[in-house]
């Protein structure tokens, strides 16, 4: 289970991660609050847009666009 | 021996209720309250068992009454082992419970329910990890089809017998020290419960045993006043053992929950299309070509005669009045006002808000931010602001409405200001009745790449010149559903409405104002005040009030072209430098009336006339770069 972090932009599709911190502005940090997403959340990767678009992860059934650069801000542990 | 089951609702605690049913016995309904719960006889590999279905509820909280009788139930009654019962797909949301359930310190057993469904989303539980966390037995099972009921009441079978009794789940250090230093008042001898237990329910506030230690034991509530005062909590305290309830809950989920392979649904497989790398752009290209070519098709069909009709009324109300005198000019006006607002709502506007509200509602519109957002974040956007970008096509007034949904107010004033650079469908006309017209369509073509690529310059100026740190993309991405047409109607209407009430009587009175400048033979006033930008471009005087006209309305400018210059055949007055000219600086200078009341409306006076400000910078300096370029090949 111990392994190094990577960030949410760096997960390949359908892989789980647990969120494991938010190290983005309040105000995205709060916009992700209200979808359920904070430290501990855990996260699937679903799929990315091509050149730099963003991710897209289900967080407890819902899915949810994150852009590329708020992706790289959020440091996640991949699950086994 | 007597069973409970306790779970949120949902969780599957009746389907497994009604599994045993079979050995019914006896059911009766507890009374008191509304809330009802059920008991019934069970026998269990040779031993009788009263199993007891509580309501299903979030908490023991006791803010509703199903809390409170479920919280009275498991003070009040004599049970052997709880068996708590949590839906497997939401298990943090669950295990909140579960902890507050394992406070308790009584037998007590975990039941994982719809594994299977949780196995569907792509979460497998490790219930050997998850039954060492909470320090209890835990059981898969699969009510709906009775898979591991019998290993459910065996286990707690066993639980029972052993009296096993839990340990609770520590909150944060702060915390329990207000818990010990609350339960050093508390006499066991008097408590139906727990000390520590008893100590957390009073520290947050539960009616029910605050209710009952007033009555035994009056002086550890004042003992608990204390406690809460030197927590300097006395407004939150309640609230703080919940968030850390929670908190551990989603430490526990995450600790236990193990990675395994999403099953694909209908919205997978319709997402692997649309949202993909290539076919997703396919798609979207398609779905705006559709979305223009209906919307066009539309205008087109009702622009004609609506156009005519009026152009029919104008001649009759001319004829009813003296030819050429004040009165009849100001009538045109007048009618041209109502006739313009009409000519852009009708046919325009309200196409073009019925299939915006269309796309929205079937999920769409999220899906073109998620594909679109990598370009928009190239001109200081981000993929929600693509939306007023598509309608602007159209017509700039909805498009400006549409900012509205973007929450940042940086971010809707560069995507208001650039998507009044798009060139609406007014425009659209002026292009094609000038550029396309007289000098091909190659040339229209090469007009809107220019367009196109001034818009993304402009943005990337403007996200330098107000630099702030792009929030980024957050959007959630819904499900694909089936529109209600009659949801999609109020939205249209809703949408309409406001032009029409704001917008729409201004063009009036602009237009009767313009006829009244006309009439007192104030134009060439106008024409005097343009004079700089017409001069500068390189263009015969006599068009400045054409731009005026334009500001009304964008098409009107080459209507009035023909009046001003004496001539319907352009290419006798204008050479094909000045036509090109003369389009990009019409496209561009001042957003028309409409547009600017709408602007000013959403997103204040001060934008207003930074945008207008904009707007003729930008018109004059492309116009001119046009003028230059189009010299050197004409």
């Amino acid at each position: 289970m111990e392994q190094q972090l990577k960030t949410l932009d760096e997960i390949g599709e359908g892989i789980g991660v647990r969120v494991v911190s938010i190290l983005t502005g309040r105000a995205a940090q709060n916009k992700l609050a209200e979808l359920c997403i904070f430290e501990g959340t855990i996260l699937i990767a679903l799929r990315q847009a091509p050149i730099g678009g963003p991710v897209l992860v289900s967080a407890g059934g819902r899915e949810v666009a994150i852009g590329r650069n708020l992706a790289h801000k959020i440091k996640v542990q991949v699950m086994e | 021996m007597r069973f409970v089951l306790v779970g949120q609702p949902n969780c599957g605690k009746s389907t497994l209720f009604n599994q045993v049913c079979g050995y019914k016995a006896e059911t009766g309904n507890f009374t008191g309250t509304t809330v009802t719960f059920t008991e019934s006889r069970v026998r269990l590999v040779g031993d009788i068992v009263d199993l007891v279905d509580l309501p299903g509820t979030y908490s023991l909280e006791g803010s509703n009454p199903a809390e409170k009788e479920v919280f009275r139930y498991l003070l009040n009654h004599s049970y052997d082992c709880i068996i708590n019962v949590l839906d497997a797909s939401h298990l943090s949301l669950g295990l909140a419970m579960t902890v507050e359930l394992l406070e308790l310190q009584r037998p007590m057993i975990v039941v994982l329910n719809m594994v299977d469904e949780a196995d569907h989303l792509g979460m497998r539980v490790d219930i050997n990890k998850l039954s060492e966390t909470l320090g209890v037995p835990v059981v898969p099972m699969i009510a709906r089809i009775g898979r591991g009921v019998k290993e459910v009441f065996l286990t707690a079978l066993r639980t029972a017998r052993l009296k096993n009794t839990p340990h609770r789940i520590r909150y944060s250090q702060r915390l329990e020290d207000a818990i010990a230093a609350l339960s050093a008042f508390i006499d066991p001898q008097r408590s139906d419960m727990a000390v520590d237990a008893a100590a957390i329910k009073l520290l947050e506030s539960d009616p029910l045993i605050t209710e009952l230690f007033q009555a035994r034991q009056p002086e550890a509530i004042q003992a608990t006043e204390r406690v809460r005062s030197d927590l300097a909590q006395v407004d939150t305290g309640e609230q703080v053992f919940r968030l850390e309830r929670h908190e551990a809950a989603q430490e526990i989920a995450g600790r236990v929950i193990l990675q395994g392979t999403r099953k694909l649904t209908l919205r997978d497989k319709l997402d692997n299309y649309l949202l993909h790398p290539i076919w997703g752009y396919l798609f979207l290209l398609i779905v705006l070509y559709l979305f223009f070519q209906g919307v066009f098709a539309f205008g087109g069909l009702i622009e004609g005669p609506l156009m005519a009709w009026f152009a029919e009324l104008e001649t009759l109300i001319i004829s009813h009045l003296p030819p050429g005198g004040i009165a009849s000019q100001l009538a045109v006006g007048l009618v041209q006002g109502i006739s313009g607002g009409l000519g852009i709502v009708l046919p325009y506007l309200v196409p073009f808000l019925f299939g915006l509200g269309l796309l929205e509602d079937v999920g769409y519109l999220p899906r073109i931010a998620f594909l679109v957002d990598a370009f928009m974040h190239r001109i200081g956007l981000h993929g929600a602001a693509i939306v007023p970008f598509i309608l602007g096509f159209g017509c700039n007034v909805p498009s400006i409405m549409a900012t509205r949904t973007l929450e940042d107010k940086r971010e809707r004033f560069i995507a208001g200001a650039l998507s009044t650079l798009v060139p609406c469908a007014a425009r659209l006309a002026v292009v094609f009745g000038l550029v396309a017209f007289y000098l091909g369509p190659l040339a229209a073509l090469l007009i809107y790449v220019f367009v196109l690529f001034v818009i993304a310059i402009t943005g990337r100026i403007l996200s330098r010149l107000l630099p702030e740190d792009i929030p980024g993309l957050i959007l959630e991405i819904p499900p694909y559903r089936v529109p209600t047409v009659r949801a999609v109607f109020q939205k249209t209407w809703f949408r309409v409405k406001e032009f029409i009430v704001e917008a729409w009587p201004i063009l009036i009175a602009g237009s009767v104002f313009l006829a009244l400048l006309n009439a007192l033979n104030l134009s060439q006033f106008v024409d005097i005040i343009f004079r700089p930008f017409t001069w500068l471009l390189g263009l015969p005087s006599q068009v400045g009030t054409t731009l005026l006209f334009g500001i009304l309305r964008k098409e009107l400018s080459l209507v009035m072209l023909g009046q001003a210059l004496g001539s319907m055949d352009f290419s006798q007055v204008l050479t094909p430098v000045q036509m090109i000219t003369y389009t990009i600086f019409v496209i561009f200078y001042m957003p028309c009336l409409a547009t600017l009341v709408v602007i000013r409306k959403e997103l204040g006076t001060r934008s207003m006339w930074a945008i207008m400000g904009l707007s003729l910078v930008i018109a004059t300096v492309t116009a001119l770069l046009a003028r230059g370029v189009s010299s050197l090949i004409f």
